[in-house]
């Protein structure tokens, strides 16, 4: 599913203040992997994440995503992939404001073009398997942290992508609402069979993840198997 | 499309006062533009219905001073009066009517000064002119009752009379009563009978409001002209009316005209003769008033850039606000052109309702405008129509610029934005 072959990322280049973020990263994540990313802030991680997420464009190397190379694409291509491919869930959670908890999952969809009656049906199926169909009209003001983010994470799955991208998605949230939001991202991989990416600098969260990839100094220092092999909060 | 308006919506809702102070630049400029042109619409279809009571297809002619006189020595100048002999003279005018076939009547007018009519009790202020047949032709009298001066009351020199509707029923209570009675005016120089013959309708004229009482108001009342001569020591006319008729090429017809009584009045060193006709008078007047409006307009229209520019500002501002929002759209996947045209839904939304607003207002100053100069409003589709599509255009050309800006952010910089 994610090909990465010696991804290089480099701000001010060829000027004295160069800085290589990532350094080389060789990466390969087959379908329906559940794959924690797991570092120190500045380590690189969320540089990573940004360039899977075709966010960001690696300085050098090559990333194919479903066998496509991303690096030749233009800027609506670009978008088109975050948009049917990619499930973005952050820590900020990064729900519109003044826009209900349905409009915010309608939102990708609108950027697919899928038809109005579509849209909110699918929207409130989600906010439902998410368990806030009772608050879909909500602005996100008037939603707790823990509910936020399961906003976010229907909002994530709208046009069904292939991969879900989390940044740090319990880091806002104290420890229970964490475990609760972590649990959905198990049963999500499990029921939904979706790959997830996991972006965390916990190695606590990263241990209840089937494979852990640490990150250092924009390389990759260790990629193993976690002890939760099963898949489940017990 | 419509989820971007609805999107723009919301934001422009949660920022009330901001959105209201960036239409109120647009609402001035566009009230302004209306109410100037919707006034000259007004003052130039006033003056119109003016010029068209005199009669807009006449051809004036007549005798004036030389310029050089006038400028000569102006006391002596100013109190000269035409001899008879400087007077267009019965023979010309006939020599005239058959020259020019194009003209369909001539209308003679001498004034045979004013006065009051007195029944009993009762008065009517009249001013009393010496008329012929064609000058109820020309100056489109309307009969009430009765009927109008003829050639054969002047060729008779009859004392006969035509009254107003106003005089006839100050004295006589109604215009059918009013018809055979023998009617005395007291002029300031003697008591004058006439026998009533007609009575015509009296038309107010437009733009002025009464300015008489209603009861003192002087009307005209028309008598032979033969008979008004009569007393008269010049049997000439200094001035009179030609009625061409339909389809004649007027601009054409008044310089043929013009020439033809140039040619009269070269020798004479004090007096030379003039031909005019209303409807270039017209034109000028009415090209004058465009112009005028225009200049005024332009000016609102600076006012609707300054109403622009104010739009693409808070534009500026709300792209730089939302950067991160921006950045969240594009995570989620948005296409540069969504977020272009979300923006420049906003910006629209903003100068067309702006727009709308300054049309009401515009046109209610304009309905004030014109009633207060007595001009009858008139409201133009084309107008409202125009500012609509024209404060779109203000909505896209100044969003564009911002809107572009939001939609050319890196997704990676736009989402780090704090």
């Amino acid at each position: 599913m994610i090909e990465i072959r010696n991804v290089v990322k480099r701000y001010f280049a060829g000027t004295p203040n160069e800085i290589t973020v990532l350094d080389g990263i060789d990466l390969h994540i087959a379908s329906g992997e559940f794959v924690a990313i797991v570092g120190q802030s500045g380590s690189g991680k969320s540089t990573l994440m940004n360039i899977i997420g075709a966010l960001d464009q690696p300085s050098s190397g090559e990333y194919e995503l479903g066998g496509t190379p991303i690096q030749r694409m233009n800027r609506d291509e670009l978008a088109q992939i975050r948009n049917r491919k990619i499930g973005f869930v952050f820590q900020s959670f990064n729900l519109i404001p003044r826009n209900s908890a349905l409009k915010n999952v309608e939102l990708p969809m609108v950027y697919a073009g899928v038809k109005p009656a579509e849209r909110s049906r699918r929207a409130k199926e989600l906010l439902a398997m998410m368990g806030m169909d009772e608050r879909m009209d909500h602005q996100p003001n008037e939603l707790s942290g823990g509910q936020k983010q399961r906003v976010a994470i229907a909002r994530a799955l709208a046009n069904n992508p292939d991969i879900i991208l989390a940044d740090e998605p319990t880091g806002a949230l104290d420890s229970k609402t964490g475990n609760l939001v972590m649990e959905i991202f198990l049963r999500i991989h499990r029921e939904e069979k979706k790959t997830i990416l996991f972006i965390t600098h916990s190695t606590e969260l990263a241990e209840l993840c089937p494979r852990v990839v640490t990150v250092k100094d924009g390389r990759i220092v260790s990629d193993k198997a976690g002890s939760n092999r099963g898949g489940t909060l017990s | 499309m419509i989820e971007n308006l609805l999107l723009s919506l919301e934001s422009l809702r949660a920022n009330k006062m901001r959105s209201f102070l960036t239409m109120l630049g647009i609402i001035i400029g566009i009230s302004s533009v209306i109410a100037v042109i919707s006034v000259g619409n007004a003052m130039t279809s006033s003056v119109t219905n003016q010029f068209a009571e005199f009669g807009i297809n006449n051809v004036s002619i007549g005798m004036q001073m030389r310029a050089e006189e006038i400028s000569g020595e102006f006391s002596a100048a100013a109190a000269k009066v035409p001899k008879d002999s400087d007077r267009i003279s019965n023979e010309q005018i006939d020599a005239m009517l058959s020259r020019f076939p194009e003209i369909e009547t001539l209308s003679l007018s001498e004034d045979a000064g004013r006065g009051k009519a007195k029944l009993a009790r009762k008065y009517s202020n009249v001013s009393i002119s010496g008329v012929n047949a064609g000058y109820a032709k020309a100056n489109k009298v309307k009969m009430a009752e009765g009927r109008y001066v003829s050639d054969t009351d002047i060729k008779g020199t009859r004392n006969v009379i035509v009254v107003s509707d106003r005089t006839a029923d100050a004295l006589y209570g109604s215009n059918k009563a009013a018809i055979g009675n023998n009617m005395i005016i007291y002029t300031d120089k003697a008591i004058k009978q006439f026998t009533i013959i007609g009575v015509y309708q009296y038309a107010q004229p437009s733009g002025m409001g009464a300015m008489a009482s209603d009861k003192d108001l002087e009307t005209s009342s028309y008598i032979p002209v033969s008979t008004a001569k009569k007393d008269s020591q010049y049997k000439g006319f200094t001035s009179l009316t030609v009625v061409p008729r339909t389809g004649t090429d007027l601009t054409v017809f008044t310089d043929k005209i013009s020439v033809y009584l140039s040619k009269m009045y070269e020798k004479n060193k004090e007096w030379e003769s003039y031909a005019y006709n209303m409807k270039s008078e017209l034109e000028s007047t009415n090209s004058m008033m465009k112009t005028l409006s225009l200049a005024v307009a332009a000016v609102a229209g600076i006012a609707l850039i300054v109403g622009g520019i104010g739009v693409m500002n808070i534009m500026l501002v709300s792209v730089t606000e939302r950067t991160h929002e921006i950045g969240v759209r594009k995570a989620l996947g948005a296409k540069d052109a969504h977020i272009r045209t979300q923006f420049v839904a906003e910006a629209v939304f903003l100068s067309v309702t702006g727009g709308l607003i300054g049309i009401t207002l515009g046109l209610i100053l304009g309905f004030i405008g014109s009633k207060l100069m007595g001009a009858e409003f008139v409201l133009s589709p084309y107008i409202i129509v125009g500012t609509v599509l024209f404060s779109m255009f203000i909505g896209i050309f100044f969003g564009y610029y911002p809107a572009n800006k939001a939609a050319k952010l890196n997704p990676i910089d736009a989402l780090r934005y704090e």
